[in-house]
This record gives structure tokens, C-alpha cells and sequence, in this order.
């Protein structure tokens, strides 16, 4: 025993003194050095790190077979086992990891809004702050390439898409009403308030085949997670006011808030140049539930509800004749989604969301009520299946119920309705071949109860990372959606309309600093809906015969970073599409296109004064509008469209939280053109249609407001 | 006789074996904050990285690697990428320390500085603020006497734009609660992380101003 002690202690002393030196360079496959990588025997506390020519060097007293490991971010872990008799010298090949940060990633006609991506062109902020905006983020969207200025609108109008082929969606499920109702001649807004979201990704085409059911362009915005702490919050608006309470505890958090909105002073003391009878008034009530169940899984709920209540006259006869429009309604919005992980490698999202609206639209003496329901149930699921492959797939259900009367002022009432299934799936894996090269293939299929048909879309996107900071991305997909309940409601006998997408885009710089990004696009449309207008005002002989096409270029220049504290963005869009669809007669490019789109946003912050000052422009050529005088369809246009709006807002103190006085002029500059004209529907005497010209609702629009915090 | 020996031989080891490692923290938790290069705390870092590869009972290690990584970034004017690069190392250790040890205020801290020193410019400012004083809070429920979390709170006050309901004045209070505690709290094990209070010290005189 003892003899045993002792020569084990000897064994042991000589093993401290054995030492042997492990040396050698660390590499790229390039043969280029790595500095900063931890080499190190596996177990130990024997290493060293690479200096700035990739070389180490360190001894042990380890002896036998040993595990030499090498580790890097960014790059795949290396290791090797090794024999320590003697010295060791080598040189070490480190494979650079697909998954690291600066990896590419597909960005093909995405303009994101969030502070996470990378993808990224604007922040959730920026909604706030950009002047033409409002707080509306359909509004500040629109000052993003590939769509339209549209100030009779206030929709999003996508890369020559009508309104209806934008689909919204919230954390992944569709949100069917994302506007307030549209009544003739007036702007509308987006019904969800901007502080809801801390994403907003905008998609102008080419988009993932997780999303169906748009023919040009979805808006998916991204929730907030829990709020940081409890708050109340006061608004006093020019047009109204709002309250609002969050109360936050360790995992879960409850905001409720509620809105009222009355356009009457404000029509009284501007000049209007639409007729109000009942200007705007609405009342709105929101609330918003999170609960973190563990550190990956988290469920939200989401509910909305408003009311609201207008009228107007607008010019209908030759002779001075008025048609009263209103509209009447309460639109209910419900959200409630659950996301987690099962595994490190797989996580899902579930969810359901539904819309509910009864809307009561006034057209002179005629009564036109709807009532439409919208449910969908999703699921998707994402898995890392091994270094750079992702594999995402899902499946939704969507249940469409229309219920219209159209009351007719001698009595007649036309019963319009259907119900629809939807039921779509998609597989869309996604490849990164090596951190500078990946692609994306995808596919949909969709079901249609109502009009019994089935759909197979195609999607293909890749990226290319040609420089530090510069990416070429390209995308190609068929993207199909079910005909409008317009047509639906008198006619089941329908097929998909279909569009199929072609873009190039190209990227250089970096958001938070510079960034650069242009997009080439081609777009064609088939089976578009047509019909020809009957006696009493109703579309007849429905059919998918129609076609068209759109091609354009966008261009996106944001710059935070020349002159401190000022950041700028501009956005041009040229545009050249016609296409035959509705009545149209032949094909020709539609009412709400304008060839040239420009706008430009700029924000200074004034430190010393806790104020920001923000400036936006928008300037759009003249659009087409048909003059049932001319021969020739859509064929003339109106003059070029412009508007100035600045704001500025203040930042004070109560207590301890801080407060916002804000104020915001629209069309600084009072420009007054015609937007389009409308044709009437009768003719006078002599045969000849008069035209009924569409202005912005309000010459110029002030607007102030007093956010309070407590 | 046998058994006495192993016992011993097992007591020998385990003391030889547990001061090797308190030995060898201690002798590189002195020399982090002896060093003012990017560089050699790169190396450090790398150090600590190792002894938590051996230890893999241990949190501190890899805490300490972390702390190297984001205390790299405050020498040597290292441009934003790079400073990024940086903190994504050390994301990558506290990720890990917060699935093994998420029950340690401390961890929970680092998170915060790591989030603060992520804020490179103004568009990154609302966002890391945000999740700096999310993990402020997580840190202060784990261990409410722990004096990096109203220095960290304070210091994450002093950098938000007033704008958002920031600035000295509004830092102040929380600063100061923390240089009181910086003063009792000493940590009774001295591998126990110590670092802020220099930095809070800056901030507190910065306020006078």
C-alpha cells in the first residue's frame, strides 16, 4: 500500500513537470487569420486566444488523448483529439456558422418597420413622428415606396393593386376589417392604434406562403409584448379625447382604453369641402391581455370595438342635386394567440381571430345594410432542422359569413349572401447554403368553399449577400385570393383572381446609419373579375375575364446618420400598369394611380427645448379619370397632387412621467387640386354626363394634442 | 486504514481541486479590472470562458467571461459593428446563464448593462432601454440589496432622452440609493461581482453639474 502511495505521488509530481506546448495559427477556409479565438483542451483550464496574425501558443501538463477544441462566434465549433506526448503544432480551419448575425436574410419586396429585423427601414416610433401620418400606420406606411398618395383614399393601394389586394395581418392572423368604413369620396384611416404594435413588416410583394388571400401586398404587424409598467394616460385632441390604464404585474399585464371622436366643432370652425350633415363621430374601446408563461411561451388577447356614426351630401345631378350618403356601424375585433416552444429547435403559433361588423350604409333615399362575420384559426410551427435549414408550415381556417339587404327606396329589397371556408396550407423551408447565399421556396394551397375551387401557389425568394453591408434579393410567386363579397353576393360561379410577382431588389447600407434600397418589379394579373353594370346599378355577368399588369421601380434612401440629431427618408415610385377589370371597357391604367410617387420625411430634435420638429412631402403626378364625354376609357388626368404637413411635439414633466403637446398641420401650403373626378350617373338634356370633382376632405387640417402620463 | 486514505486522498483533491478554481478566479477577477485594452480583455474573457467549460457547476466563469466581453467595448474607440460583435459573445454566455442559473439577481443585472451598452445610436435607444429596465426588475425582485440595480436603473434613467422621460434629475434618486449600497453591501465571497460603482460615482457627479 504504502509503496503504491508513494509511487503514485511520484507518477503524479513527474506529470507536473511534464509539460508540452501547443501551438499552431487559426484560419478561415480563405487562409485568412482569426484572431480572438478561444483554443482550449476540452476539461481543463489549459488555452490561450489567437492574437491578430490567428497564432497561439500555451503549455499543458495534460498527457494522453485530450480534446483541442477551438471556439469562435460566428464561426462552427471546431475540435480534434489530439495526442499530448509531445509538442503540438497545427493549423486550425474554422468553418464560418450560416446562422450567425450577419447572415443574410431575404428581404425581396419587405419594407419592415421594427427594431428588431434587419430588414428593418423604419421603426415603430416613426409612426408617431411623421408629420403626414396622424398616428395612423396605414398613413405612415404610405410613405414607403410601391404605394399610392391617395388622399381620397387613406387605404393602402399596393404597386398598381386595388385596395381590397393589401391583406392585414395581426401577429399572424388576419384582421378582415383593418380600416374604418369607406364611404364614397372620403378618406378613411386604419382602425389599430400604433401603440398596439412594436413591428410592422410591409410587404409589397413576393411575400412569404404563409400569407394568402392577397393578390399584391400583406401588412403583418407584430404586438407589443408586456408593458414596462403601470401607467395612466390622458389624450385632449382637436377631434376628441382618449383615457387609457395599464397595470402591469410580474408576468402579466391588462391596458384598457377607450376613445371618443367628434369632428362637429372642427367642421364649424374650417371650412370643409365635403357637405357634412353628421360630421364624424365614433366612440372606441380596446383592451389588451398579456401573460408570459415561461421564458419562451406567451399568450395574448386582443379585443377592440368601436362605433361610429357620419353623413354627408355629395353632388349627384347636373342641376345642383344633392345625395345624402351615412354610414352607421359597430365593428368588433378579437386576438388571441399563443406562442412557445416545444424544444430549443421547435416552437408554433396559435391563434384566432374574428371580426364582426354591422354596418348600415345610407345611399340617397336606397339603405344598403351589411353584416359580415370573419373567424380564422391558424397554426404554424417553425424547426431548425440542422445549421442553416429552417423549416416553417401551417395551416388556417377561415370562415367568411356576408349578409346584405339592399333596400331599395320603392320597397324592393335584394337579399345578397354566401359562407365561405377557407382552408389554406403552406410549407416553405429555408436554406442558407453559406452565410452569403440563401433561398427560400415555398408553397400554398387553398380551398374555397364558396365558389368550390382549389388553388396551388408556387412562392420562390433568395438572397445574396454581395458586400459587408450590400444584398441582391429576387422573388418570384403566384398569389391567388378569393373574389370580393361585392361580386360573391350575387354570384358564386367564380374562380380565384390570380397575380403572379417578379422582383429584383438590391440593398446597400445599414438603417441605423445609411440605407439604400431600390426594387424592380413585374406583376400579372389574371382572371381578374369583370361584370357590366345593369339596370338597377348592379353588376351583371360576372366572369374572371379580366387581365392586366403592373411594372415599376421603387427607390428608398433613409439617412440618420450625416447630420446629428436629424433623420430623414425619401421614397420615389414609378409606376406603369393598366389592366380590364370591373366595367372597365378596355384595358386601362385605374382611377387610383399615379405614375410618379414621391415623399420625403425629415425629424430634427431640439434638445435644449425638449422638442421635435418633423417635416413631411408628398408629391404624386396627376391620375387618370374618364370622362363619359370622350370616346377614349380612363383616358384623361387630373393635375399633380402635392402636400406639406409639419409637426412639432413637446415634451414636458408631471411628476415623474412625461408628457406630449403635439401638433400637426396637413397641407401646410393649402393646396386645393381636384383628385379625381367622379362621373354622374345621369345624363342632362343634351346627352351630356357631367363630372363631380373629388378634393381632400379638408382644405388644411390642425391638429392638437395633449398626451398626458401619470 | 484503506478508507482513511481514500477519504483523505478525496478531501485532498476536492480542497486542491476547489482552490485551483477560487485561486484561479480570483487571480483573473483582479486582473479584469487592472485592464484597460480591448484586447487583453478579449483574452481574459476567453480565460473565464475555459475555466467554465471545466466547471460546468460553476455560473460564475461564464459571468465573468461575459462581463470581459462587454467591458471590452468601453476601450479603445472600437466602431459600433465591432462593438457589437463583442456583445454578441456575450449574449451568448448570458443566454446561457439564464437557462442554468435564472434565479441569480446578478445575472439578471449584466443582462441590463449588456442591453445598455447595445444602445450605439439613438434608433436602438428605445428598444434596449426598454429591455435593460425589464431585466432591471427581474434583477431587483431576485435580490433587492443588490446595489447594480439602481445603479444600472439610474444610469439607464441618465441616458434616456427627456423626451422619453429621462435625464439627471430623474436619475439622481436612484443613483444615490445606489451608492449607499455600494458602500454596506460588500459581497461577503470575493469572487462575487463588485463592478458599477466607479461608473455610478461618474454619473452622481455628472448630476451636480
Amino acid at each position: 500500500m504504502k509503496t503504491l502511495l508513494t509511487f503514485s505521488f511520484i507518477f503524479l509530481s513527474v506529470l507536473a513537470f511534464a509539460q508540452v506546448n501547443i501551438s499552431g495559427k487559426v484560419v478561415t477556409k480563405n487562409g485568412e487569420p482569426i484572431p480572438g479565438v478561444n483554443i482550449y483542451l476540452e476539461n481543463t483550464y489549459d488555452g490561450a486566444s489567437s492574437d491578430g496574425e490567428g497564432n497561439f501558443s500555451f503549455e499543458t501538463t495534460e498527457t494522453g488523448q485530450q480534446t483541442l477544441v477551438a471556439s469562435f462566434i460566428g464561426y462552427k465549433t471546431w475540435s480534434q483529439t489530439i495526442d499530448l506526448q509531445n509538442n503540438v503544432v497545427l493549423q486550425i480551419e474554422m468553418q464560418e456558422s450560416v446562422n450567425s448575425i450577419d447572415a443574410v436574410t431575404i428581404t425581396a419586396g419587405s419594407f419592415a418597420a421594427d427594431d428588431e429585423s434587419r430588414a428593418s427601414v423604419m421603426k415603430s416610433l416613426d409612426v408617431y413622428t411623421t408629420p403626414s401620418a396622424n398616428g395612423d400606420v396605414m398613413a405612415a406606411i404610405r410613405t414607403m415606396p410601391g404605394t399610392q398618395a391617395s388622399a381620397d383614399d387613406g387605404r393602402l393601394l399596393v404597386r398598381g393593386g386595388d385596395a381590397y389586394e393589401t391583406s392585414t395581418y395581426i401577429d399572424g392572423l388576419v384582421a378582415s376589417k383593418p380600416y374604418y368604413s369607406k364611404t364614397p369620396d372620403v378618406a378613411t384611416r386604419g382602425r389599430f392604434a400604433p401603440s398596439l404594435f412594436s413591428g410592422v413588416q410591409f410587404n409589397t410583394g413576393g411575400y412569404s406562403a404563409e400569407y394568402g388571400q392577397a393578390l399584391s401586398s400583406v401588412l403583418v404587424l407584430k404586438s407589443t409584448d408586456l408593458p414596462e409598467a403601470d401607467n395612466t394616460g390622458i389624450s385632449l385632441m382637436t377631434i376628441g379625447a382618449e383615457a387609457n390604464r395599464t397595470e402591469r404585474w410580474e408576468n402579466t399585464s391588462l391596458n384598457v382604453s377607450g376613445g371618443y371622436t367628434n369632428l362637429s366643432l372642427y367642421d364649424k370652425i374650417f371650412k370643409s369641402n365635403v357637405d357634412w350633415e353628421k360630421p364624424v363621430e365614433s366612440v372606441n374601446g380596446t383592451a389588451v391581455f398579456r401573460h408570459k408563461t415561461s421564458s419562451s411561451g406567451m399568450f395574448k388577447a386582443y379585443i377592440t370595438t368601436d362605433y361610429g356614426n357620419l353623413a354627408y351630401l355629395v353632388p349627384a345631378g347636373n342641376d345642383g342635386e344633392k345625395m345624402k350618403i351615412s354610414s352607421k356601424g359597430g365593428t368588433v375585433y378579437s386576438n388571441l394567440s399563443y406562442r412557445d416552444c416545444f424544444s430549443e429547435k421547435s416552437c408554433y403559433r396559435i391563434g384566432v381571430s374574428s371580426t364582426y361588423q354591422d354596418n348600415r350604409l345610407g345611399l340617397g333615399a336606397d339603405d344598403v345594410n351589411t353584416k359580415e362575420l370573419n373567424i380564422e384559426s391558424r397554426f404554424a410551427l417553425v424547426h431548425d432542422l440542422s445549421e442553416g435549414v429552417k423549416l416553417t408550415w401551417g395551416a388556417n381556417e377561415t370562415y367568411n359569413k356576408y349578409d346584405q339587404d339592399y333596400i331599395e327606396n320603392e320597397g324592393a329589397v335584394y337579399n345578397g349572401s354566401f359562407d365561405d371556408h377557407l382552408l389554406g396550407a403552406f410549407i416553405e423551408p429555408e436554406i442558407k447554403f453559406t452565410k452569403k447565399f440563401g433561398i427560400r421556396p415555398g408553397l400554398r394551397t387553398e380551398y374555397s368553399s364558396v365558389i368550390n375551387k382549389m388553388n396551388v401557389a408556387p412562392r420562390f425568394a433568395l438572397a445574396l449577400k454581395t458586400g459587408e453591408k450590400a444584398q441582391l434579393s429576387g422573388a418570384w410567386g403566384l398569389y391567388y385570393q378569393t373574389p370580393q363579397a361585392d361580386y360573391l353576393k350575387i354570384n358564386t360561379d367564380l374562380d380565384f383572381e390570380q397575380a403572379m410577382h417578379y422582383i429584383l431588389s438590391y440593398q446597400f447600407g445599414d438603417n441605423s446609419e445609411r440605407l439604400f434600397r431600390t426594387e424592380a418589379y413585374y406583376k400579372k394579373y389574371n382572371d381578374l373579375i369583370t361584370y357590366s353594370v345593369g339596370e338597377n346599378g348592379l353588376p351583371k355577368n360576372l366572369q374572371n375575364d379580366g387581365s392586366g399588369y403592373a411594372a415599376g421601380l421603387d427607390i428608398f434612401w433613409r439617412d440618420q446618420l450625416s447630420i446629428k440629431g436629424f433623420d430623414y427618408w425619401i421614397t420615389y415610385s414609378y409606376i406603369d400598369t393598366k389592366r380590364k377589370y370591373q366595367y372597365y371597357p378596355e384595358k386601362a391604367t385605374p382611377y387610383f394611380i399615379s405614375d410618379h410617387n414621391f415623399s420625403v420625411v425629415g425629424k430634427y430634435w431640439v434638445n435644449k427645448i425638449n422638442t421635435q420638429f418633423g417635416a413631411s412631402f408628398t408629391a404624386a403626378s396627376g391620375r387618370p379619370f374618364n370622362d363619359p364625354n370622350s370616346s377614349e376609357f380612363n383616358s384623361e388626368r387630373t393635375k399633380m397632387y402635392s402636400d406639406l404637413s409639419l409637426n412639432m411635439s413637446h415634451v414636458f414633466y408631471i411628476g415623474n412621467q412625461y408628457s406630449v403637446l403635439y401638433c400637426s398641420v396637413n397641407n401646410v401650403l393649402g393646396n386645393n387640386n381636384v383628385l379625381n373626378y367622379r362621373p354622374t350617373n345621369v345624363a342632362d338634356a343634351q346627352g351630356n354626363y357631367s363630372l363631380v370633382p373629388v378634393k381632400r376632405d379638408l382644405k388644411r387640417f390642425v391638429f392638437i394634442g395633449l398626451f398626458l402620463n401619470f | 486504514m484503506k478508507t482513511i486514505i481514500t477519504i483523505l486522498l478525496v478531501v485532498l483533491s476536492t480542497t486542491a481541486f476547489s482552490s485551483k478554481y477560487e485561486e484561479t478566479m480570483k487571480t483573473n477577477i483582479d486582473k479584469l479590472y487592472q485592464l484597460h485594452t480591448s484586447a487583453e480583455l478579449q483574452v481574459l474573457a476567453n480565460q473565464f470562458e475555459r475555466i467554465g467549460n471545466a466547471e460546468q457547476d460553476k455560473w460564475l466563469p461564464n459571468y465573468y467571461a461575459a462581463y470581459c466581453f462587454i467591458r471590452s467595448t468601453f476601450f479603445d474607440e472600437m466602431d459600433d459593428d465591432a462593438k457589437h460583435a463583442q456583445l454578441d459573445k456575450a449574449q451568448a454566455l448570458v443566454d446561457q446563464l439564464m437557462k442554468t442559473n435564472d434565479d441569480e439577481s446578478e445575472v439578471y443585472a449584466l443582462q441590463a448593462l449588456l442591453y445598455q451598452i447595445r444602445i450605439t445610436d439613438m434608433s436602438k435607444g428605445a428598444k434596449y432601454s426598454m429591455k435593460a429596465s425589464d431585466a432591471i426588475k427581474q434583477a431587483e425582485r431576485l435580490n433587492p440589496e443588490n446595489p447594480r440595480v439602481y445603479y444600472l436603473r439610474g444610469s439607464n434613467t441618465f441616458h434616456t432622452p427627456k423626451f422619453f422621460g429621462g435625464g439627471a434629475e430623474k436619475a439622481k434618486p436612484d443613483l444615490e440609493k445606489a451608492a449607499k449600497m455600494f458602500e454596506s453591501n460588500q459581497p461577503t465571497n470575493p469572487l462575487m461581482p463588485t463592478w458599477g460603482n466607479v461608473h455610478n460615482e461618474q454619473l452622481l457627479s455628472q448630476c451636480e453639474q
